[in-house]
Formats: C-alpha cells, structure tokens, sequence
C-alpha cells in the first residue's frame, strides 16, 4: 500500500517539477523502477531483521559473545527459543488461515494446499531442495 | 522509439537472466547460491547494454539510467520471489503439510 502511495507521491512530484516543460516516458520509468528498487530493497531488511532466522541467530550470538548449541536453541531470539518461536509461527499461519490445528492434527486449508503445491512445484522445477 | 527501446533492453536483460538462470539451476546439481544469482543478473544487463550499443544503436549512457533501473528493480522483485520460497520457514511448514497429504 504504501509502495503504491509513494508512487503516486512521486509522480505528482516528477509533474509538479517539470511544470510546462513537456515530459519524458523515459524519466518516469526510470524513476519509478528506482523507487520500486528502493521500497522493495527496504521490504527485504525489514524481513530479515524481524522475521529472518539465519539474522536472528547471528544477533543472539553477537548478543552472546559466545553459546553452546543448547544455549542458542533455547535462548532463540532474546530468550524465546526454537520451540517457541516454532508455536509462534504456526499461531501466525493459522490465523493468515493457512491450516487449521484440532489437537496435533494440522491440516491445510484450500489456501495453504494452493500455495504449498505451487512453492513446492516452483522448487522442483528449479531443483532447489526442500529448503527453509 | 527511444523509450521502447529502453524498457525493451531492461526487459530483454531481465530475460535472458530468467533463462540462464533457469537452464544453469536445472542442469547443475548441488548448492547454487544467491551470489551466483547475483552474478547472473550483473552479466546479464552488461551484456544487453553491449547488444544495445552496439547492435540497435542505443547509447549505453541511456540504457544504465532507464533500463539498469528496471532491470534491477524486476531482479529483486524475483529474488524476493526466490528466497520467499526456497528459504521461507512458513513455506516449509506447508511443503511439509501438503506432502502429508
């Protein structure tokens, strides 16, 4: 939304400086690319420091000077751990309506179902591996 | 004309990056990183300014401030398409799911 926002922002600025002077298509493509290139490059920080798991353990090992495989597993991101932060993603999920949990049965919604088969077709087509 | 010819060579390189990446990825095995992508995607818009250059009669000049842009700008749309899937542990808790069945 406001990837779209700073565009329009953009745009009414790029006309608002050029006044009379006619425009060129060029400059619009490019400066929309630009900006385009810069939300998203902004988007990928912002995952990687919240959500990302290879930085979290980076940042607890930084904040750590030093840990035992036990220690970082329990003590995953500030004291959370692993089981924890597992149970917190999956509360997520199941609220995005990805998979519904009865008991310790999860099973996926006609949604999850759609986006697992396309993301694991998309990886068997390029030969990635399970991932993750 | 001008314009077209620009966004075409951005889209162009944007392409053929898609196609090499494609072909290099089903053909090798092993681990391939987002360095080797990375790599693709640089060699991809040089060879196209070359091409356009050279070719088409496009100043290189104009083609590093309008098609670099694009250029980049679809590369890390895919990357974020890339790593989402392949590195996502939400999409491996889904994998996992609808391989169970």
């Amino acid at each position: 939304m406001s990837f779209f926002l700073s565009g329009i922002v953009w745009l009414l600025l790029y006309l608002f400086a050029k006044g009379a002077e006619p425009y060129h298509p060029e400059e619009i493509v490019s400066g929309l690319s630009v900006l385009g290139f810069l939300c998203l490059g902004y988007m990928e920080m912002m995952f990687k420091i919240c959500r990302g798991f290879s930085h979290t353990l980076v940042t607890d090992i930084y904040r750590m000077q030093s840990a035992t495989w036990q220690q970082v597993t329990s003590q995953f991101a500030e004291g959370v751990g692993m089981d924890e932060m597992l149970r917190r993603r999956i509360a997520t999920m199941e609220e995005g309506g990805l998979f519904t949990v009865t008991g310790n049965i999860m099973k996926l919604t006609p949604r999850g179902a759609v986006i697992g088969n396309l993301t694991l077709r998309f990886k068997s087509f390029l030969r990635l591996g399970a991932g993750g | 004309m001008h314009t077209l010819a620009l966004i075409l060579t951005g889209l162009a390189s944007f392409t053929l990056f898609l196609c090499v990446h494609i072909l290099l990825w089903r053909s090798i095995h092993g681990e391939k990183g987002i360095t080797l992508l990375a790599q693709l995607s640089l060699g991809s818009i040089l060879l196209m300014t070359v091409i356009a250059d050279v070719w088409f009669n496009v100043r290189w000049q104009d083609v590093l401030v309008v098609s670099l842009p694009l250029h980049a700008f679809l590369t890390l749309a895919y990357f974020h398409l890339y790593v989402g899937t392949y590195r996502s542990l939400s999409v491996r808790i889904l994998n996992e799911l609808a391989q169970a069945g």
